[in-house]
């Protein structure tokens, strides 16, 4: 009951408009100080020194300097300008790149903030200067960059793998085909759009394509397109060539970024410390809000809010098929308000052993949940992605815009998850094939 | 009157009720260690009829992994699951209570903690943090890792770029190599793509279920770095001592309990993927050469006094290790060496 | 009142310039890490826990300042829509009720956590890590006392603007 209150007075607090951080951890600690008194709170310090310690989030602020970097020295918006550009008169070209450099990021990082503040920072004040429609942009943004969780490597399906006990080799695996399968609905949706709602996606204007064309056409793809491509595939490629990690890729890209944008004349002291001074607000930004959602897991746990998610749980005595969209729902639904770790933590372990007796495939299941947990990130309020979106966007662009934009990406998210139930060989084939 | 009272003092111990919670450094559900420490708090729970009710909570759920120590020191939490090295900041001499590099076995570690004197070096040093320490399982005899080069010499192992923490770490680096800090869940993919050359995980059943078969080549044996490594629990002193004797008997014993089961699930599940790895899916199983493991063993030795010479609670601690090892050695040569030469 | 809150932002502004550079240094010393492991096969321990000790300080140092640049998201459906002596009123009580009394309860419950922490002269865990991890742990509380140094300037801020003056607040927020 107790933790039902905490649910409710959080979100009303949030709606006034106090930075989410201090709402969040000042409201959880004065509730948690009338229902339980002070002794829990002295964990706060261990949980927020794990949470500003954890080497994979390192990545976070490395990812939003390449980006940062990139848009500051006007490559960003080149790049994204010239490969709308390539698309030609396309209607929609700026949001089907925008999903493929999504698709082709979240290759090369497991986390959702970094993909989720590029991106934003990459394509949101191009696409609202060529006349797309906001919400639709915020929503292509937000759900591209979230592909991250979904496609591998990612620290969600890591997390998934280690409390099923599956291989994590087997789960990235497993997570390919539904993976692209929704940047191909991702994809769909926005031909659809293109099609039928054109004025919602506009073509290029005519004579920015007649400047471009007449318009020292190979210099301008060389360096608006060419040379961040080949950042891009130095990112990817430093992995995939081990030579170096996912978060140390981030800093070669980082690098790399400055690297450019020296080589295009285009950085000086102040874009510089620019830079520097957005890439810290933005990380301070994050991890505060991480602080503060650590303090309000704390409390929810102190109330005892997972027993009341495990009673709901085992009150429900059904067959494999109706618990596991039952699950879906209730991990849906509760990643409206916490998240992923938070769920990972609190419902996995219950469910786990159910459906493992049930004799239901864990592996499936562990896809079926990180695409589930992709869609955490996109439902308000506490939909991470949204925040993190809102935090880069330009001035005219507000949080309703992102609310409403979101929508349709999060219906093609549940019929992806639909999909996958129904088709369980679309995680299971891939790792079936290649372990041998 | 004194009869009355002697039938009434008992009975109002048996009343109170005591509501604990262990933190632990396990992801939830975590293979055997983590289902330990769930099985430790039921036995107790039964034993107690009750009247200890333990709540366990996996990596994160409270605290995160590696802040277990503080919360149950703190005294927040009245019970903690993990691994002593993993103190090894707080204390030097704590990670002596875990493995050493070719120190004892699981057999020689709970002679030495049980029977040998350790368990009240142990007590000593984690008294310090206000925490009562206890063996609550071990691993066996580890493995040496998954590598994707082949180990011929002591000269392979310079350039080597092995995820390998603590001691055994600061080994490789002696010897040439780096040891990499790599999150959990990314040392798949890093050993994948050759970020790292070499990985150590635990035994066949563990490596087994983090897929490393299928990105590196070699599975090298022995685990000279742990070669028994015990798992702990411990609880916060004042909490403890709070305790009616008979429920501080109860966990004493579940202790017990809960080390045997463990080390009696590593011995049979390690058989079962071992075979798995080697049949099912060809792994090269491999002994490091002579010459590797003797160049660990004399770096070991380095390693670790020069950690015991800036410390002298570490030197307490390792040279009582030491002196009670030369004696399980000195037996070891007459009865289990033979016996296992006898029988291969 | 404007000298005080002049002296609060430019402690912050301090800090936050201290936390940008570190966004730099955190960048060149995982490139050295990447580099010097790639070309001479050779990584330090120490200097792996150097990236995620400056990570932190990024964030330990800079929130603060953040706080002044108005950079801590908000949910702001109903906040962009009001007066803006309504926002100032949201931001003066929400920094008296939630922030101060948040950021001193950090900073309480992160007493033991830090002495502790300093009493056993905590260092890495891992031999060749670095030393006096304790120094790291006591920029905890040490944050949030600039946490609250931040908020007593955004409280003076809401106070002036509700007392008339219209040099702090804007029109139009963004965030
Ligand atoms: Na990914
Ligand atoms: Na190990």
């Amino acid at each position: 009951m107790s933790a039902l209150i905490l649910f409710i007075t959080v979100f009303g607090a949030l709606l006034i408009g106090f930075p989410v951080a201090f709402t969040l951890g000042g409201v959880s600690m004065i509730l948690g100080l009338i229902n339980f008194g002070p002794e829990l709170f002295n964990l706060m310090p261990l949980r927020i020194w794990g949470g500003i310690t954890n080497f994979v989030l390192v990545a976070v602020p490395l990812f939003v300097y390449m980006g940062v970097m990139l848009e500051k020295s006007g490559i960003a918006e080149e790049m994204l300008e010239t490969m709308a550009l390539l698309f030609g008169k396309i209607r929609g070209g700026m949001g089907i790149s925008v999903i493929l450099v999504g698709a082709m990021l979240a290759a090369a990082t497991g986390i959702v903030g970094a993909t989720v503040v590029t991106m934003g920072l990459l394509s949101l004040p191009t696409m609202v200067k060529r006349g797309y429609n906001i919400p639709l942009s915020c929503g292509i943004i937000c759900a591209a960059g979230t592909l991250g969780q979904i496609i591998p490597p990612s620290v969600a399906l890591v997390i998934i793998a280690s409390v099923f006990n599956l291989s994590i080799g087997d789960i990235y695996l497993g997570a390919f085909i539904p993976g692209f399968l929704l940047v191909g609905l991702y994809l769909l949706y926005v031909i659809i759009i293109a099609i039928f709602k054109g004025e919602q996606v506009p073509a290029m204007p005519e004579e920015d394509l007649a400047k471009f064309r007449s318009d020292k056409m190979f210099r301008r793809i060389f360096f608006a397109f060419l040379l961040p491509m080949a950042l891009i595939v130095a990112v990817l490629g430093s992995i995939f060539a081990g030579i170096a990690s996912p978060t140390e890729s981030a800093a070669v890209g980082a690098f790399g970024a400055t690297l450019l944008a020296l080589a295009k004349r285009s950085l000086n002291y102040k874009k510089a410390m620019a830079v520097m001074y957005d890439t810290m607000n933005l990380t301070a930004m994050v991890f505060t809000l991480l602080i503060g959602a650590t303090a309000f897991g704390l409390v929810f746990r102190g109330m005892q809010g997972d027993t009341i998610i495990l009673e709901f749980i085992e009150k429900t005595n059904m067959n494999p098929t109706t618990f596991l969209i039952l699950v879906n729902a209730i991990i849906f639904i509760a990643g409206f308000f916490i998240d992923y770790i938070e769920i990972s933590f609190i419902v996995l372990p219950i469910v786990g052993p159910i459906f493992q007796s049930m004799g239901l495939d864990l592996l499936w299941i562990g896809v079926l949940i990180g695409l589930n947990f992709q869609t955490s990130f996109l439902t308000p309020p506490f939909g991470f992605s949204l925040f993190y979106l809102q935090s880069v966007a330009p001035k005219e662009v507000t949080i309703n815009h992102i609310y409403r934009g979101i929508v349709p990406f999060i219906v093609l998210q549940v019929i992806a998850i639909g999909i996958v139930i129904y088709y369980p060989q679309l995680a299971l084939w891939l790792p079936k094939v290649l372990s041998k | 009157a004194g009869a009355a009272m002697t039938i009434g003092a008992p009975a109002i111990h048996a009343s109170q009720k005591y509501l604990w919670k262990m933190v632990t450094t396990w992801p939830p559900n975590f293979p055997v260690m983590g289902e330990g420490a769930v099985m430790l708090a039921k036995w107790i729970e039964t034993m107690s009829e009750g009247r200890l009710k333990i709540q366990v909570y996996g990596a994160g759920e409270l605290v995160p992994a590696l802040e277990v120590f503080n919360a149950v020191s703190s005294g927040t939490v009245e019970m903690g699951h993990g691994a002593s090295y993993y103190w090894a900041g707080k204390s030097q001499a704590a990670q002596f209570f875990a493995a050493v590099p070719f120190g004892l076995n699981a057999q020689g570690m709970n002679a030495w903690l049980y029977a040998g004197g350790g368990q009240q070096l142990w007590d000593e040093v984690y008294a310090a943090f206000n925490l009562k320490p206890f063996a609550a399982g071990n691993t066996g005899v580890q493995m040496g890792g998954w590598f994707r080069k082949e180990i011929k010499s002591v000269a392979d192992i310079k350039g080597l770029k092995m995820r390998i923490p603590g001691l055994g770490g600061k080994v490789i680096t002696k010897l040439g190599g780096s040891s990499i800090n790599v999150a959990g869940g990314e040392i798949y993919s890093n050993l994948e793509r050759g970020v790292i050359d070499a990985t150590e995980w635990v035994g066949p059943y563990h490596d087994y279920l983090m897929g490393f078969y299928k990105v590196a080549k070699f599975y090298y044996y022995p685990g000279w770095h742990e070669p028994g490594t015990v798992l702990e629990s411990f609880v916060n002193k004042k909490a403890y001592e709070a305790l009616p004797k008979d429920l501080q008997e109860i966990i004493t014993t579940a202790m017990y309990r809960s080390n045997a089961w463990m080390l009696a699930t590593f011995e049979s599940k390690n058989n079962e993927y071992l075979y798995k790895l080697t049949h099912e899916h060809k792994v090269n199983l491999k002994s490091f050469p002579k010459d590797v493991l003797d160049a660990f063993k004399k770096a070991s030795v380095e390693v670790i006094s020069e950690i015991t010479s800036k410390d002298p609670i570490s030197k307490k601690v390792f040279d009582h290790f030491t002196a009670f090892s030369r004696k399980v050695d000195a037996w070891a040569k007459i009865s289990e060496i033979p016996y296992y030469t006898s029988i291969m | 009142m404007k000298t005080i809150i002049n002296i609060c932002d430019k402690i912050s502004g301090f800090f936050g310039y201290i936390a940008a550079w570190l966004t730099s240094a955190l960048v060149l010393v995982i490139i050295y890490d990447v580099f010097t492991r790639y070309l001479l096969n050779s990584s330090k321990i120490w200097i792996q826990e150097l990236e995620w000790h400056i990570f932190a300080l990024v964030i330990l140092l800079g929130t603060a300042y953040t706080l002044r640049q108005n950079g801590h998201v908000r949910v702001d459906i109903i906040y962009s829509k009001l007066s803006v002596r309504k926002r100032a009123l949201i931001d003066l009580l929400g920094v008296i009720i939630l922030l101060i009394p948040f950021s001193l309860f950090i900073i309480y419950t992160s007493k033991d956590f830090v002495l502790s922490s300093w009493q056993c002269a905590e260092g890495s865990p891992d031999p060749g890590g670095l030393p006096a991890r304790y120094l790291l742990k006591a920029m905890l509380p040490f944050s949030f006392l600039l946490v609250i140094i931040q908020g007593a300037s955004m409280f003076l801020k809401a106070l002036l603007t509700l007392l008339g003056d219209t040099s702090y607040y804007h029109e139009k927020t963004n965030h």
